[in-house]
């Protein structure tokens, strides 16, 4: 999938529920390039912590400053993103 | 041979340039810029101060604003544009240096340029193209002896190196691991200095983890462009090479480094071009360039028009050219490459350098073959900064830099308009520190010399220092990462 091929703003929208919700602090999502990762979309970390990594699938994964709180929920939340990024383009 | 034209005549696609005019026109106007260049003569102090405080706030500066840089003859104003360009280097970047390697991988060309030493009509040249065994075998030496993260992987225009063998060659780069005293080596980014790509092309690039796409423009003014790339040749197109890093943008690559050759045309123009292309792509794209380039001409085999040309740098002049690219372009990443000797790469590194290479070798197979002699015939140009990364790490640290093997964006995706963001805010330079610290570390730990190692811990230790009162929220985790790497861990980043 290439940048712009989704509804980013929706995603974004999300991201900042998520952020809000499981206080991430900054949460992005990388498509995963070779053997690196590379930002697609979302907001910018606030602080530095070192960055958690939730896998989405094998092509994305989104990435947090702090993602105790929101592993809890990964699945239900990894479902919903899975549905943004495969279903919702615009 | 016939192969080789129709090669030729595919690479070109006019629509790629088409696209990207505005009325017919590309962005670099040759009237204007002189126009700018000669309007601005003895810049009023007061406003340059206020430049100063522009650049300061990491906001690029407008084509006048830079013209009026390039007139500044007040020696006390050139000596507090030192002290502006460290402080910015300072906010953005932190103290850190980021070493990486070039690693040539061939030496054919189809181009004819008068200036380089690998022009096609060279006959003095021996040509090579590394095979696949070779380019492991080169990569093996980077990165498990000398223990390079970051390559920039340089390609000739001709059939034998196109996209095909880039992509192949990529990958078997990112494959390399290597066993080494207590860990392992590999390659975590790999920049490409390759000709002009159509953007299908790129997007396999992509694909494959390209990093920094460099192309450079080598001269913005059209005339002597010209001139000096016959018209027959691919590189005779000065749009298709000026529009190379906009196909890269919208093929999805993330990072991009625009630079001109110095000495083939006056270098008061050659900054101003550098200053409108990266306002041209953030214009368009809202991301500027990775990072900015500015070798300067050197002496080529057979080549006699480096000898004759009018327009070489002279060293303060040189100088003011990294001074006001600093200024001019205040989130870009600088690389001051080994082309330059030691005493003036000593100088300039505290001007707002960024990144430099170490245990530089320009021939074609050089670092797995261990040859250590310099031979024009082999190589673009011959290197002045012969240091080994162990001794340029050493000199680093007596000026209180650390070096950093950080290639933690690309471990989470912080790249692109994230990084630019980051960047022009000042928040990247947190990571820079907290990244150089591992990486450093992780370095000492697997290669350093002993002489090197005792340095650099001392160094971290007054790193350590200034991260516990600055950013005290990663002080423990830092310390159990350094435990963990001490332990045998790998590529721990913020």
């Amino acid at each position: 999938m290439e940048k712009g091929t989704f509804s980013s703003e929706k995603i974004v929208d999300f991201l900042r529920e998520i952020k809000s919700k499981y206080k991430t602090g900054g949460v992005w999502i990388s498509r995963k390039l070779g053997k690196r990762w590379s930002f697609l979309v979302g907001i910018e970390p606030e602080g530095t912590s070192p960055p958690c990594f939730l896998e989405i699938n094998g092509d994305f994964a989104l990435f947090c400053e702090d993602g105790e709180l929101l592993k809890r929920d990964w699945d239900s939340v990894k479902r919903k993103l899975q549905e943004m990024l495969y279903a919702d383009r615009t | 041979m016939v192969q080789i034209e129709s090669w030729i005549k595919g690479r070109i696609k006019e629509d790629e340039i088409d696209k990207y005019l505005e009325d017919g026109r590309d962005f670099i106007n040759d009237e204007e810029i002189w126009e700018k260049i000669n309007r601005y003569k003895n810049p009023d102090k007061n406003w340059v101060r206020e430049i100063f405080d522009k650049a300061l706030r990491i906001e690029t500066l407008t084509p006048d604003e830079t013209a009026a840089l390039i007139n500044i003859e007040d020696e006390d104003l050139i000596e507090e544009m030192k002290q502006v360009a460290n402080k910015i280097k300072k906010k953005v970047y932190d103290n850190r240096i980021v070493t990486f390697a070039p690693l040539y991988l061939g030496n054919y060309c189809v181009n004819n340029c008068l200036y380089c030493g690998f022009r096609r009509d060279n006959r003095v040249i021996k040509r090579k193209v590394l095979t696949e065994e070779e380019i492991v075998k080169e990569v093996e030496v980077l990165a498990g002896e000398i223990g390079h993260k970051r390559l920039i992987t340089v390609y000739g225009e001709h059939p034998t190196m196109g996209v095909d063998y880039i992509e192949r060659s990529l990958r078997l780069i990112y494959d390399v691991k290597v066993k080494v005293r207590n860990g392992y080596g590999q390659i975590r980014r790999c920049n490409v200095n390759a000709p002009p790509l159509q953007i299908e092309e790129l997007k396999r690039l992509v694909e494959v983890g390209i990093g920094t796409y460099q192309v450079f423009q080598e001269t913005y003014h059209h005339e002597t462009y010209e001139m000096l790339h016959p018209k027959d040749t691919i590189k005779g197109n000065y749009r298709w090479r000026l529009y190379s890093m906009h196909r890269a943008l919208e093929a999805g690559v993330d990072d991009v480094g625009i630079g001109a050759l110095f000495g083939l045309y006056d270098w008061r123009f050659e900054v101003m071009g550098l200053l409108y292309h990266a306002r041209e792509l953030e214009k368009r794209f809202g991301i500027g360039p990775h990072t900015v380039s500015f070798p300067r001409l050197e002496p080529a085999a057979n080549t006699p028009f480096v000898q004759e040309t009018k327009y070489k740098v002279s060293d303060k002049d040189f100088e003011r050219v990294v001074l006001i690219l600093r200024l001019s372009i205040p989130y870009a990443g600088m690389i001051l490459t080994a082309r330059e000797p030691k005493e003036i790469r000593d100088r300039l590194v505290h001007y707002g350098i960024t990144q430099m290479d170490a245990s530089t070798k320009i021939g074609i197979g050089a670092y797995s073959d261990r040859y250590s002699e310099q031979e024009l015939e082999r190589q673009q140009f011959l290197i002045g900064d012969t240091r080994s990364l162990d001794e340029l790490i050493r000199d680093l640290a007596k000026f209180g830099y650390i070096t950093s093997f950080c290639t933690a964006g690309y471990r989470c995706g912080r790249t692109g308009d994230l990084i630019m963001k980051l960047l022009k805010t000042g928040k990247e330079g947190q990571f820079c520190k907290l990244n150089a610290v591992l990486t450093f570390k992780e370095w000492l730990l697997d290669f350093a010399s002993d002489e090197t190692r005792v340095i650099g811990e001392k160094l971290i230790e007054k790193e350590l220092l200034e991260i516990k009162e600055k950013l005290p929220r990663a002080y423990d985790k830092v310390l159990e990462y350094l435990k963990r790497l001490e332990n045998g861990e790998r590529d721990l980043f913020f």
